[in-house]
């Protein structure tokens, strides 16, 4: 699980342009869409579209993913739950 | 009935180099990629504004040009929300992106279209952005032409401004091409100027001369 | 003070659509509430199978050939060319004239050229090419201009036109928009969640997205009505505005929206209770249909009917301001209100009078609005002389 929340928070740094904020490294409990990251609805989104790229799960509405989002940690959580081993 | 107006300020970014008013205040280093310079340029005009790094290339000079003006007039306290248009002409629409967001779709067995690059495949989200950060509520239009239309422009805000729809106009070109994957033949160019009804610390006649010849320099 | 010393009259106007090549062959199946909306399996547009609403590109092709054979014009091309010729047959002004200025609408123009660009002159996927060699088509000495300001570009281009025609820089203007239902833009859409799963139902409480629709459509404009115009209509106001809030998303307060048409009621010099109906943007994503119900609200629009006709040819993004003007245009005139199409049970948070059917109301204005990404919003009222 730890490996995981290690990989989402590099991959999430990545597709929403984080490290061009000098952001490096995120607290896997941190609220995303707090103050803190500047975050918006279309980062939503975009997290939807990385969830079934690489770990090939389908969310249907920003709605839901909002929170699944929360934190990292319920990213990977989630991710544990619905990815095929 | 006479609207005297006035340039109050110009703002030109190109060659990696920033001017304002013909005087050079920022020289970044002529090799490096964009990318690499108008972060520079955020750092060192210190924008604060962490929705910079989520626009696209287009944007982050547009915004950037904008800034600058606005910091050296100060209109933003001058004339309500409601009372400062954004008209501004560009070349090459939103290209730059569009070749992005293309990298997204074409591989049918890789297709992922991104909605962070899609939103910045219209040209006129940089109005969007300008007006965002600085509460902008007027009037506002993007034109899309070959090369900078001044005359046009000079035209455009003399009847907003005569018909009572503005007080004040951020207007200018601002370009970004690029339409191949390959990242070294961008060409770029912005160039912002600011046209009041009321005085301020520079009051340049507004007649298209001037504002061909600011554009020049 | 208005120094202004022109009107300007709606002297001609054309619609290129799923519902056919002319205005009248589109405007008798609105009035019959007949839809333009289809469901379509083509891999070349859309992953998935989608509703959307196309134009007969054999058609397109076969009436094009009467203006010209070859092969020198792109599909977006000879949308435009073919709706500014059909649009020209109904009025006499001269497009080769410097006194007439040429308008276009686009979103994206030739964005299917992307990726092909040495198949064509390399600078045919810029949107001023295109306005170019449209202008040369009819031997227009002006520098033709675009307006490319997402979903508002047919309504702002109607506004602009006014304000120069009103100024006296230009005797007439030729508006005319068009975008095409393509890859890039559906993906884009649909990555958004933004794409209906069925026909779109504007205002109504089990709305989820848009439909996407491709179309041209043209407005002649000038600072004379045409004489045989027994109804003649001319802009009587305008404005645009920004909501100053969120590139994509609507604003939750509609204060834009309403700021756009306080300026435009302001300019025309009507109030609220004067406007026979609005015709509205209406895409039916939850929040753009939210927003306007609260912008009407926040204007005394409460009792005007309002109408939304993305149901009938879809988003049409750069033609949409054009060719739903030219209805609204049509129903004024002919003094009746045309049905939302998809619209049954009101969904949003503002109670609004969205039409149910077809009837007759006497009018003498209407309001057109619209918005679009980036935040923008334009108003424009269209009033009879």
């Amino acid at each position: 699980m730890e490996n995981l929340i290690e990989e989402l928070k590099a991959e999430i740094i990545e597709v929403l342009n984080l490290e061009e904020m000098d952001i490096t490294n995120i607290d896997p409990d941190e609220p995303l869409f707090g103050d803190k990251f500047g975050l918006s609805s279309i980062d939503a989104l975009e997290l939807i579209v990385l969830l079934e790229r690489k770990y090939n799960i389908k969310i249907e509405s920003a709605e839901e993913g909002k929170k699944i989002f929360h934190t990292v940690r319920t990213m990977a959580d989630y991710i544990m739950q619905h990815s095929n081993k | 009935m006479k609207n005297p107006l006035s340039i109050t300020t110009y703002c030109k970014i190109a060659g990696n180099k920033i001017t304002v008013n013909g005087n050079v205040v920022f020289q970044g280093q002529k090799n490096i990629a964009f990318p690499d310079f108008i972060k520079q340029v955020y750092k060192t005009f210190d924008f604060s504004y962490a929705k910079f790094f989520k626009m696209d290339n287009l944007c982050r000079l547009g915004f950037a040009a904008t800034e600058i003006a606005l910091i050296e007039t100060g209109i933003l306290s001058h004339y309500n929300e409601g009372d400062i248009a954004v008209v501004i002409q560009n070349g090459s629409s939103s290209i730059d992106t569009d070749t992005e967001f293309r990298q997204t779709i074409i591989d049918r067995d890789n297709y992922f279209p991104s909605p962070g690059l899609f939103v910045y495949t219209l040209p006129n989200i940089l109005i969007g952005e300008i007006s965002i950060k600085n509460h902008l509520t007027g009037e506002s239009t993007l034109f899309v032409t070959e090369k900078p239309d001044f005359p046009f422009l000079h035209t455009y805000t003399k009847a907003l401004v005569q018909t009572g729809k503005t007080k004040a106009c951020i207007m200018g070109w601002v370009d970004f091409d690029r339409h191949t994957p390959d990242r070294n033949d961008v060409q770029y160019e912005a160039f912002i100027y600011i046209v009041e009804t009321k005085e301020n610390k520079l009051n340049f006649e507004h007649t298209k001369d001037n504002i061909i010849t600011f554009y020049q320099s | 003070m208005n120094i202004l010393k022109h009107k300007a009259y709606i002297k001609s106007d054309n619609i290129i659509s799923s519902l056919g090549f002319d205005t009248d062959e589109n405007m008798n199946h609105l009035i019959k509430g007949e839809s333009g909306i289809s469901y379509c399996e083509d891999p070349e547009l859309s992953v998935t199978p989608f509703y959307t609403s196309l134009i007969n590109s054999k058609e397109l092709i076969e009436r094009f050939s009467s203006y010209s054979v070859g092969n020198e014009f792109t599909r977006l091309e000879k949308m435009l060319i073919l709706s500014v010729s059909e649009a020209l047959k109904n009025t006499d002004i001269d497009i080769t004239d410097a006194g007439t200025l040429l308008i276009i609408s686009t979103t994206k123009g030739n964005i299917d050229l992307l990726g092909q660009m040495h198949l064509h002159d390399k600078n045919r996927i810029y949107l001023w090419r295109t306005a170019q060699i449209v202008a040369d088509f009819f031997h227009n000495p002006n520098h033709a201009l675009v307006i490319s300001n997402a979903c508002i570009s047919g309504l702002l281009s109607v506004l602009v036109a006014k304000r120069l025609v009103e100024a006296g820089v230009y005797n007439n203007a030729v508006v005319a928009g068009a975008d095409m239902v393509t890859h890039f833009v559906v993906s884009g859409f649909q990555s958004f969640k933004a794409v209906s799963s069925l026909p779109c139902k504007p205002y109504d409480v089990s709305r989820d997205g848009i439909t996407l629709g491709e179309a041209a459509g043209t407005i002649i404009l000038g600072n004379t009505a045409n004489i045989s115009d027994q109804y003649p209509v001319y802009v009587s106001g305008g404005a645009s505005s920004n909501d100053a809030n969120h590139i994509s998303g609507p604003s939750r307060t509609g204060d834009g929206l309403f700021l756009a048409i306080k300026n435009a009621l302001h300019e025309s010099g009507l109030k609220a209770s004067d406007i026979g109906h609005i015709s509205a943007h209406g895409t039916a994503t939850v929040y753009n249909d939210e927003m306007e119900s609260k912008a009407f609200g926040l204007a005394g629009m409460q009792q005007v009917p309002v109408i939304s006709l993305k149901g009938y040819w879809g988003h049409t993004l750069g033609a949409a301001g054009i060719i739903e003007s030219i209805a609204g245009i049509r129903s004024l005139k002919e003094n009746y209100l045309l049905k939302t199409h998809g619209f049954s049970t009101p969904g949003v948070p503002v109670d609004i009078c969205v039409t149910h059917g077809f009837r007759y109301r006497q009018q003498s204005s209407f309001l057109k609005t619209a918005s679009g990404f980036g935040g923008c919003n334009a108003a424009v009222i269209f009033e009879k002389a």
